[in-house]
């Protein structure tokens, strides 16, 4: 085992990777930029080197001087957390040359499941569906025998693509050449390229994900799947496991068809394995994450596995500590995303100064943050400031646990998402599991109630400034008594 | 003791009088009491009437931020005197020839394409701005003269920050 692992990121992910080190007495080193000095995970750290200034290029991304420091702290090993450097196969490679293991697949391995066009063709060589599609230039010859071969509704997509344009869904045969006509005259319009794709529409697709684990020896395990449906702009909200979409069979045929997968490349450390499942339970490939997931604490609740101290065994060359059959699975966890972004103005992002901060707990309630007070929220890194993740035996009593945590989390000083998702938990269709990708998107309708606290809000400041100018000790005194049992039945929203 | 409170364009105007270890406070005419807890913590327990808040607060350049259900108010605070001199102010500010823009988002400022004394046009871009991967084109909001410019390229932004002033 390692004696020193350096972790090659900030945040929420480098104290979850420093706790996961220190529970297996392991040595740690963190790297911050000059707007993380004064971070929490910083002073968690056995060990903290200054790396740059804010910008990640000029910091986290910067493989010369997270390598030199490795060097002179002594690192044995290098951990990549999520994004920044965590899929860079350069960065592999340079660690590999500078002796220092990196903590995740080898670059060759990498890079074959990094590039998504050669990734879909090993699926298809293995016989793994992928979304029935043509990847070039059609004509209507073409879409008409594509749609006769697949069936109706069918996409038409822009090869210059992006933000809708050049992009129509055909539901019949009838309208395929017109359609095909608009798309590609749109597509030139717009990017230049008149060039269209066709492919097989899928309505209300499912986002699902199997997680995969494979040692050196060749061993591989999948630990069943994540459901991330509820996103956002293809930002995952939500994340959940199991997914009511899939029973004991399906997980089974999933898991071993993204074992199929890693297995032809020889897949070493933690993987994900993407899927679209459509609403008749067929699933299709769509790309491998060969890295640790955000949302990898649900496999971890219902599991009881600590996937990133598994990450550290299997890169310090030992064997995975179980088998495919002794993998258990229990209850259902579900974690959301809580980031410092303002939902009353378009998720447009919310930055300053974290006044205070509490976070919610009780049984079964887990907060992965490195959120204190006076942490800065700035425009560097990503949105993410919260991961809250929450068990129960069952799907519906671990949404109420999660709206009850969501009550009790305060960040102060920052608006996050927090009253989006409290309206997202108790969302009617969410909470039967109708679920699918553009859920939030097109059938999600988020309630502004931003007006409805102006009052209090101004009482209460004034209040304060009152009292900040008397000096008065307030002493806590209610104007009426209130009977503790009617306070206990009092809804708190 | 009279107040003025402002949040985000709602106007309150508030008389707070001591009793005892609570607050009478008139706001906009309507009477209420108001109790807070001993927490020196920012985040407390206060009674607005019979209603119980869970807040949390800061307060910052003489800004107060509250935090009530998850949503984040700003509110500025004024004593009358204050508060007059902020209208005489404000309203010479707005009868005055010059328009100050400010960032409508955090980010990074990326190019600014003029400088001061150049003359503008109304929606003429003047610098831009990524925010959320995007890359937003800041215009001028009338005819003009650039008169001063308050940011420079790769320098990042908050919220509300000044970037340029038309005359």
């Amino acid at each position: 085992m390692f004696r020193k692992v350096l972790i090659a990121n900030r945040g929420e992910i480098a104290l979850r990777v420093i706790r996961a080190c220190k529970e297996l007495g392991i040595r740690t080193v963190a790297v911050y930029s000059d707007a993380d000095r004064w971070s929490n995970y910083v002073s968690q750290a056995e060990e903290a080197y200054a790396i740059g200034p804010a910008p990640a290029r000029e910091s986290y991304l910067r493989v010369d001087k997270i390598l030199e420091i490795a060097r002179k702290s002594g690192a044995q090993a290098i951990h990549p957390g999520y994004g920044f450097l965590s899929e860079n196969a350069d960065f592999s490679d340079a660690c590999a040359k500078a002796k220092v293991k990196f903590i995740g697949p080898g670059p060759d391995t990498m890079r074959s499941v990094g590039n998504k066009i050669a990734a879909r063709k090993t699926a298809q060589k293995l016989g793994v569906p992928v979304v029935p599609g043509i990847s070039g230039q059609v004509d209507e010859a073409q879409v008409l025998a594509f749609g006769r071969e697949h069936g109706y509704p069918l996409l038409l997509k822009a090869a210059g693509g992006g933000g809708g344009k050049g992009l129509r869904v055909v539901r019949e045969e009838k309208d395929a050449a017109k359609a095909l006509r608009e798309a590609s005259s749109e597509a030139g319009h717009a990017f230049g390229n008149s060039t269209v794709f066709v492919e097989k529409y899928i309505s209300k697709p499912r986002h699902v994900e199997i997680q995969v684990f494979g040692d050196r020896r060749g061993n591989l395990i999948h630990l069943g799947e994540r459901e991330c449906s509820v996103q956002r702009r293809h930002q995952k909200l939500v994340e959940e496991s199991p997914s009511v979409a899939v029973d004991a069979k399906l997980r089974e045929k999933m898991g071993e068809t993204a074992k199929k997968v890693l297995r032809s490349v020889k897949y070493e450390n933690a993987a994900t394995c993407e899927f679209l499942l459509d609403e008749k339970g067929n699933f299709y490939f769509l790309e491998v994450n060969s890295r640790l997931q955000v949302e990898h604490p649900v496999t971890e609740m219902i599991t009881g596995l600590d996937l990133v101290q598994m990450q550290i065994a299997v890169a310090a060359g030992e064997k995975l500590p179980l088998k495919q059959d002794e993998v258990r699975r229990r209850g259902h966890a579900i974690e959301t995303r809580i980031c410092a972004e303002d939902p009353f103005n378009g998720f447009a992002p919310a930055t300053g100064e974290v006044a205070a901060v509490r976070f919610p707990a009780g049984p079964f309630v887990r907060v992965d943050s490195d959120l204190r007070i006076r942490s800065q929220v700035t425009v560097f890194y990503d949105s993410l400031v919260a991961k809250l993740i929450c068990w129960a035996e069952d799907r519906e009593t671990a949404v109420d646990r999660m709206l009850r945590a969501l009550r009790e989390f305060k960040i102060v000083g920052v608006q996050t998402t927090i009253p989006f998702q409290i309206q997202l938990f108790q969302n009617r269709k969410f909470r039967a599991g109708k679920i699918h990708t553009h859920f939030v998107d097109q059938e999600f309708d988020f309630k502004d109630v931003k007006a409805d606290h102006h009052e209090e809000a101004a009482i209460l400041a004034a209040a304060l400034e009152f009292l900040r100018r008397e000096q008065m000790t307030p002493k806590y005194a209610s104007p009426r008594p209130i009977s503790p049992w009617k306070m206990a039945f009092r809804d708190d929203s | 003791m009279k107040f003025f409170s402002h949040s985000n364009g709602h106007d309150f105007e508030l008389d707070i009088q001591p009793d005892r270890d609570r607050l009478l406070i008139r706001c906009n005419g309507k009477e209420m009491v108001v109790a807070f807890d001993d927490q020196k913590w920012s985040i407390r327990t206060a009674f607005v009437g019979d209603r119980r808040l869970d807040f949390g607060w800061d307060r910052r350049d003489g800004v107060y931020s509250l935090h009530i259900e998850g949503i984040e108010y700003e509110v500025v605070v004024r004593d009358p005197k204050t508060e007059l001199l902020a209208k005489v102010v404000g309203g010479g500010a707005a009868a005055s020839s010059t328009a100050e823009v400010r960032a409508p988002i955090p980010g990074l400022i990326t190019k600014v394409l003029l400088k001061a004394g150049d003359a503008v046009k109304k929606d003429q871009p003047v610098l831009c701005l990524d925010a959320m991967k995007l890359e937003n084109e800041i215009a001028a909001p009338r005819d003009g003269t650039v008169r001063s410019i308050e940011v420079q390229p790769g320098q990042a932004v908050e919220k509300g920050q000044s970037l340029f002033t038309i005359g």
